[in-house]
């Protein structure tokens, strides 16, 4: 949905700019800087990134290369220290904390590595607990059904596998319908057939919603399944280029 | 620095404010133990070394007049080694400054060069009575502050209708005196009593007692036992009018400083049990979870080879330093209270030397046992710590296994929305902590209810006594008795709308083997202005024939209604059967009241009274005061406004330090409680919550879900503070409960709102501590770690 709140929109240049047509996210010279005491260290340096509706991107890069940044920015968990987000025509570089936390309620889906799922909750709770605050959700049931885990849906965190608990916590991002999902190492825990089910669930809910998903891995193989890829180094995207075709992720192997 | 010592502070340093919980609950033990049991020791101390310089008789008896060849008889009696007598007679006494007449207990002292050491008079401030002056007089400290006296001010005594001018040379006190009021109620009207030594001679003289006594204190030989001593002394004394031997125990002075120790004695186990078993609580659970939380450090130092004890001694050593924490303020603390305590005593008690020391051998035993008590709630954690094996410690510990709802399985959760389904399996996956944690703000409620308490039984009593039982303006003592038609006289006086009268007569009654010495009290029929009055506040008759007496004292006496007492009347030298017709469960004890025509039946005199009460219209006036300072035999008018709001202040004054106390402390567990309740539901959830916050839920949602447990846990704690509120203030009613006194169970609504109140203040300021830091949970780092 639009949001209905007073969000900040950007300035008229950049807006003749940031609108065009099914573009999701608009982000120019993002620079992130984390300063720890005496040291400052350069997370992103002014990188340029477009995202757009139904697009699959994947992000590859080695740990340090501040793939994590760019997705914690995108996602309203982090702000850059200067440079340009715009989600839609919403500046998330000038939102305050209050707006980033309703941005994330009603546009952003995420996925972690680890799940994140609320233990003391079953499937159908920990996906309802999503539900229960976003403004136009599917139902919790059909949301489990998209991630094909209809059977199970009464089960406790502990009483399902790892697979299925990252396919819990898709069903959990996608349920809000989102127009953007997010997903961190979605695999990093998971063995080879559990990540390759995993992924086909990323890839039907992309295909299926329209989501614009950005994922980030550092298992290159994963990569053929985008429709774009970005490689990260030094907080720069030091290569990008486009698949002909997406690979279905039952073929892939790492 | 070893650097396991220097992990220890560190530790201490950044979870300070739960290590300063504990403590600062911990030394809430210390501290009562500090003050309560440090007044109650220096007023022990102070009493039996004032009992033992003043020498503090053994025996006691009045009579109505013995020559005093009677004294070198009473000696030799067996097993008493010293005999003192001496001239006591209340007097009707103008005080400057004072609208109405006062009484004056004129006590002679004895004469000089006699060894009468018994009941040494000492002089507190000014100075002692002139060799040969015969107007002179020390007059007791609490007469002399209420009515603002001064050395040097000048007394006007009416003494067989005689008006003698009294020197005040200096403040006194005596052993027997240490509480110096007529009456041993609850409420004195203190500007009307005062307590007047005199020189032998002058008290001799003006009552007419030359070479006679009327009052006479027994020192025993040691290991003498009164009870032997009383029956003879008691026959010595009865053809000259003896009104029965008491002992020490019975002695009015005596009784009320046993009855304050015995309070605090209460109070000095009854709360701090409750501050050990809170502190003991909170101990275990913050080691517990600093135990979880570093699992995997615990591991590595196994690993490296730090032995099982080296780690126990670790955290134990985390608990010892909140130990240590709470004992220093609680002795800093408790040492301020403890003077202020004793400084309220002091008001009352008037003990030479009676200051606050550090009772320091039930210190050392109060701190071992919170230190235990602290330690052992901590155990469970340390040895989890110790047992704990490095490769299970760096694997992450196994995931909760939650379950369906209670309320699930009852089939009412159906609607519950997701939020409070998390807070209540939260609440039920840890039943006992659960239970703990309500039952430490419940502790804390109760607490403060039932200590505050304490003032509702007193304010109720107080209705009880002086609002329902004694409902006169004014109470007239007289000196002799004079006859019934006295009535007319006190009717005419201006503004007087009611006479009521009043015969008290000293008796000792007998049953079954047992007996007791007191005052049988005539009452009219049909009075409205003196009433028997039950512990309900129930009024009742006094029925025209027969005893009533009070439930107590037919407990001792083995009495029913129906059964005969054999009333011996002490003036008199007759014994007189009457029979009991009711027991009256009354708050002070013992009592014994007759009709008034029936009195004058049972001792065979023509109708009299020695007391009369009366209702005035309005305040009463300087006129009504001026006409009866002309009347001889009044002796003294005691007021019952005067004496309620003197209580009231008191009362005040009590209420404010030990409210002040109460409040701090209930708070102080409280937010003891909720705080480490919260910290540790974060410390636990702060991964969950964070996911949330990424996932969109706002601050305030997630504020919610973390506090929601802690608000179903005070909600919970409030009823049950109630009742422990109710439980405790009936333990300490119980505790309280003497022969003299019955304590009724009272807890106003209005204490069990202020207990709430504070409670629920106390709860919200911790949840407001916890909710700021929930609300700066860093969730990129959250998600980032596996847990």
């Amino acid at each position: 949905m639009t949001a209905s709140i007073a969000l900040p929109t950007p300035a008229t240049a950049e807006r003749a700019d940031g609108l065009a047509p099914g573009r999701v996210f608009f982000a120019r010279g993002l620079t992130k800087i984390y300063r720890t005491g005496d040291v400052a260290v350069e997370a992103l340096r002014s990188l340029d990134l477009d995202l757009y509706r139904g697009e699959l991107l994947v992000l590859l890069g080695a740990s340090g290369s501040g793939k994590s940044t760019l997705l914690n920015i995108l996602g309203g968990l982090d702000t850059a220290t200067s440079g340009t987000v715009l989600f839609e025509e919403h500046d998330l570089t000038r939102m305050s904390e209050r707006e980033l936390t309703r941005y994330r309620r009603e546009h952003v889906g995420f996925v972690f590595q680890f799940y994140n799922l609320i233990p003391s909750l079953t499937a159908r709770e920990n996906v309802a607990l999503v539900t229960d605050i976003a403004e136009h959700p599917m139902p919790a049931e059909d949301a489990l059904a998209l991630v094909g885990l209809a059977d199970r849906m009464d089960h406790f965190p502990a009483q399902l596998s790892g697979g299925e608990q990252q396919r819990v916590a898709i069903a959990r991002a996608v349920a809000k319908q989102p127009d953007v999902l997010l997903c961190d190492e979605p695999t990093g825990a998971l063995d080879v057939e559990t990540g390759r089910m995993v992924l086909r669930t990323i890839a039907t809910v992309n295909r299926d919603t329209g989501s614009a998903t950005a994922l980030i891995t550092h298992n290159v193989a994963i990569a053929a399944m985008a429709d774009r890829v970005l490689r990260m180094t030094s907080g720069r995207i030091s290569e990008e280029y486009r698949n002909a075709r997406r690979a279905a992720p039952e073929d892939l192997s790492w | 620095m070893r650097s396991l010592s220097r992990k220890l502070v560190r530790d201490v340093w950044r979870t300070r404010a739960q290590v300063a919980s504990i403590g600062l609950v911990l030394s809430g033990g210390v501290l009562c133990v500090m003050a309560i049991r440090g007044t109650s020791s220096s007023l022990v101390r102070a009493r039996d070394d004032y009992y033992q310089r003043g020498h503090f008789a053994d025996v006691f008896a009045s009579l109505t007049r013995a020559p005093d060849a009677v004294a070198p008889r009473l000696a030799a009696i067996p097993g008493v080694s010293a005999v003192a007598t001496r001239v006591m007679k209340d007097v009707r006494l103008d005080v400057p400054g004072l609208d109405r007449p006062a009484t004056g207990r004129l006590i002679s002292l004895p004469r000089a060069g006699t060894d009468a050491h018994i009941n040494r008079v000492s002089v507190i401030r000014g100075r002692g009575i002139t060799p040969g002056a015969d107007d002179e007089v020390l007059v007791n400290g609490r007469f002399m502050e209420s009515n603002r006296l001064a050395l040097g001010d000048t007394l006007i005594a009416v003494i067989n209708e005689r008006r003698t001018w009294l020197l005040i040379v200096g403040v006194g006190a005596a052993p027997d005196f240490l509480y110096e009021e007529a009456g041993g109620g609850m409420a004195v009207d203190e500007r009307t009593f005062g307590i007047l030594w005199a020189p032998d001679e002058l008290v001799r003289d003006a009552t007419g007692m030359r070479g006679a006594f009327n009052d006479v204190a027994l020192e025993l030989r040691p290991g003498m036992r009164a009870a032997a001593v009383i029956g003879a002394v008691d026959s010595l004394l009865v053809p000259y009018g003896g009104r029965g031997a008491i002992e020490r125990t019975d002695q009015l002075s005596h009784r009320v400083v046993q009855n304050e120790l015995q309070q605090l004695g209460v109070m000095g186990m009854a709360f701090p049990a409750f501050f050990i078993g809170v502190a003991a609580f909170l101990a275990g659970m913050v080691l517990t979870r600093l135990v979880a939380t570093e699992r995997e450090q615990i591991a590595v130092l196994k690993a490296f080879g730090y032995s099982s004890t080296t780690i126990a001694r670790h955290y134990l050593a985390y608990a010892a330093i909140a130990v240590a924490f709470g004992v220093v303020v609680g002795i800093v603390i408790g040492a301020w209270f403890g003077r202020r305590f004793t400084a309220l005593y002091a008001d009352i008690l008037r003990i030479p030397g009676l200051r606050f020391r550090v009772d320091w051998g039930a210190m050392t035993i109060a701190i071992a046992v919170l230190a235990v008590a602290t330690l052992a709630g901590a155990a469970r954690a340390v040895f989890a710590a110790a047992r704990l094996a490095p490769a299970a410690g760096m694997q992450p510990p196994l995931p909760t296994r939650y379950g369906p709802l209670l309320l699930d399985r009852l089939g009412l959760g159906g609607k519950l929305p997701a939020a409070a389904r998390m807070v209540l399996r939260g609440v039920e996956r840890h039943p006992a902590r659960a239970m703990l944690g309500a039952a430490g703000v419940a502790a804390a409620l109760g607490l403060m209810a039932g200590s505050l308490s304490l003032y509702d039984a007193s304010r109720r009593m107080i209705e009880v006594q002086f609002r329902i039982g004694h409902r006169e303006t004014l109470a007239v003592a007289l000196a002799t008795a004079v006859p019934d038609a006295a009535r007319t006289s006190f009717a005419t006086l201006p503004g007087v709308t009611r006479v009521e009268l009043t015969r008290v007569v000293p008796v000792r009654l007998h049953h079954a083997g047992h007996a007791r010495t007191l005052a049988l009290t005539g009452l009219e029929a049909g009075a409205v202005l003196y009433r028997l009055v039950d512990v309900d506040g129930r009024a009742r008759a006094v029925p025209p024939d027969g005893v009533v007496i009070s439930a107590a004292l037919g407990r001792v006496l083995d009495a029913r209604a129906g059964d005969t007492l054999q009333a011996e009347l002490l003036e008199k030298d007759a014994t007189r059967p009457v029979v009991v017709v009711g027991l009256l469960d009354e708050l002070m004890s013992p009592n014994a009241y007759m009709e008034l025509g029936a009195l004058h039946r049972l001792t065979g005199d023509a109708p009299q009274v020695n007391g009369v009460v009366l209702q005035v219209a309005g305040a009463p006036s300087e006129a009504l005061y001026a006409k009866m300072r002309d009347m001889p035999r009044v002796i003294g008018i005691s007021s019952r406004r005067a004496m309620l709001d003197q209580f009231d202040r008191m009362m005040g004054r009590g209420f404010r330090v030990t409210s002040v106390l109460v409040v701090v402390f209930a708070a102080v567990i409280a937010i003891g409680v909720v705080y480490n309740g919260a910290r540790i539901a974060l410390s636990e959830r702060g991964r969950e919550l964070a996911s949330l916050r990424v996932l969109g839920f706002t601050t305030r949602e997630v504020g919610v879900l973390l506090l929601g447990e802690q608000g179903i846990l005070t909600g919970l704690a409030i009823p049950l503070g109630w009742l422990l509120g109710w439980l405790l203030s009936g333990y300490l009613a119980g505790a309280f409960e003497s022969e003299q006194y019955q304590v009724p169970l009272v807890v106003r609504a209005q204490t069990y709102v202020s207990g709430t109140v504070v409670v629920l203040v106390a709860s919200i300021l911790a949840g407001a501590l916890m909710y700021r830091r929930a609300a700066r949970l860093d969730l990129v780092a959250v998600l980032k770690t596996r847990e």
